[in-house]
């Protein structure tokens, strides 16, 4: 990750020097005020520090701009501050982009929502997040399925038969079969991956696939002391599938599946 | 408010109730951003699975992004709001803010188990 390039966010935004903001991380359990280093998004290479409120911090870097769009850059430079706190924290994460004006609108929000947040870093503490998203090559399945798939078999043989495989409504149909056909098969493989990780996880989310070549989209929630066995799981799966299907997996990450941060202030709405 | 409610929904009705459906359903594609991220999601697996090259992800993200925040301004612009705020968040905590969990511990894996 290259943090050190010198580009601002935005550009126009940054007309205005003498305004501050706090780009806000995520939220920690500390007394202790903490520095995790000059890593702060925005490739200035700001301080990120911690804002107390009791025991609760919220972890910040100073800015001179206050909308961030989402690039890849500010992305891993967001990325690359919540994994170094995470070495030594359970950590809220706030979405990406959030900044607000003062420490003091920090210290009044940590106060507003401390038990929620108290009861939520209790809940993750020693937890981590692993997304895995699975494709297939969907061209290929097809045509297992054409071979495979006696219903849709016996179809296209009577077709090719008949002469009809050029007829619209019988290409509609033998389509509507394939993608029946399609879904089904893609159940029963997900079905049987969540099986095998379901007893290694605390909890998981089905997200939608993205695109007509993933068939999973999932995140899960781990124990940070069961990681290797999730991995070895997740390895066992893989392995087993050989190359009919690609596994994506990543991690570990905050929690961003597993918890929500709702915020409404006077002056903006963050979630 | 009933009465006033009332009162006002009487003579939207018929062919009136069709147009204000369909202004509302213009306003909403036209401030719709979901499709833009779905957009920018696509892109990164793209350039996750060496589809395209960096030089080409940078390229178009900075086209979607432009996009984005043309759809941000326009919503900010139909609530009455001037195009940027970028003063950051701040004031009173209202009412509904705080943290919680996406999902019930007493039912971890609901999602799978509804497939």
């Amino acid at each position: 990750m290259d943090a050190a390039a010198p580009s601002a966010a935005r550009s126009e935004a940054a007309i205005k020097p003498q305004q501050e903001g706090r780009y806000v991380y995520g939220v920690i359990e500390a007394k202790e005020a903490a520095n995790f280093g000059k890593i702060g998004i925005g490739g200035m290479g700001e301080t990120v520090y911690t804002v107390h409120h009791g025991d609760v911090a919220a972890v910040v870097s100073k800015t001179p701009v206050f909308i961030f769009d989402p690039t890849r850059e500010n992305a891993l430079a967001h990325e690359h501050v919540i994994e170094t706190v995470m070495k030594s924290n359970t950590i809220i994460p706030m979405s990406f982009g959030t900044v607000f004006r003062t420490d003091d609108d920090i210290r009044e929000v940590l106060k507003s929502i401390h038990s929620s947040l108290k009861d939520v870093l209790k809940q993750m503490a020693g937890k981590v997040e692993f997304g895995l998203k699975v494709t297939w090559d969907r061209d290929r399945v097809v045509e297992e399925l054409k071979r495979e798939n006696e219903e849709i078999h016996r179809f296209q043989h009577e077709l090719t038969r008949k002469h009809l495989q050029s007829t619209y409504f019988a290409r509609m149909q033998l389509g509507r079969m394939i993608d029946k056909a399609l879904s089904e098969r893609a159940a029963d493989v997900v079905r049987e991956i969540y099986d095998t990780l379901r007893s290694v996880c605390v909890a998981s989310r089905d997200n939608k696939p993205i695109g007509d070549k993933m068939i999973m989209n999932a995140a899960f929630l781990i124990q940070k002391d069961r990681e290797t066995e999730f991995d070895e799981a997740v390895n066992r799966i893989a392995q087993k599938s050989g190359d009919r299907l690609n596994f994506k997996y990543t991690g570990p990450w905050p929690p961003y599946n597993f918890v929500n941060i709702r915020l409404k202030l006077e002056r903006g709405t963050a979630s | 408010m009933l009465i006033i409610d009332d009162l006002l929904m009487l003579p939207i009705t018929g062919f009136k109730s069709i147009l204000r459906t369909l202004a509302k359903v213009a306003e909403e594609q036209y401030t719709d951003d979901g499709p833009l991220k779905e957009q920018l999601l696509h892109l990164q697996i793209e350039l996750e699975n060496g589809a395209i090259t960096e030089e080409q992800y940078i390229e178009r993200e900075a086209q979607i992004l432009r996009d984005l925040r043309e759809i941000q301004n326009r919503k900010r612009e139909l609530a009455g709001l001037p195009p940027e705020e970028g003063t950051g968040l701040s004031g009173k905590v209202k009412e509904g803010s705080g943290v919680s969990l996406t999902w019930d511990p007493n039912n971890p894996h609901r999602d799978f188990e509804k497939r």
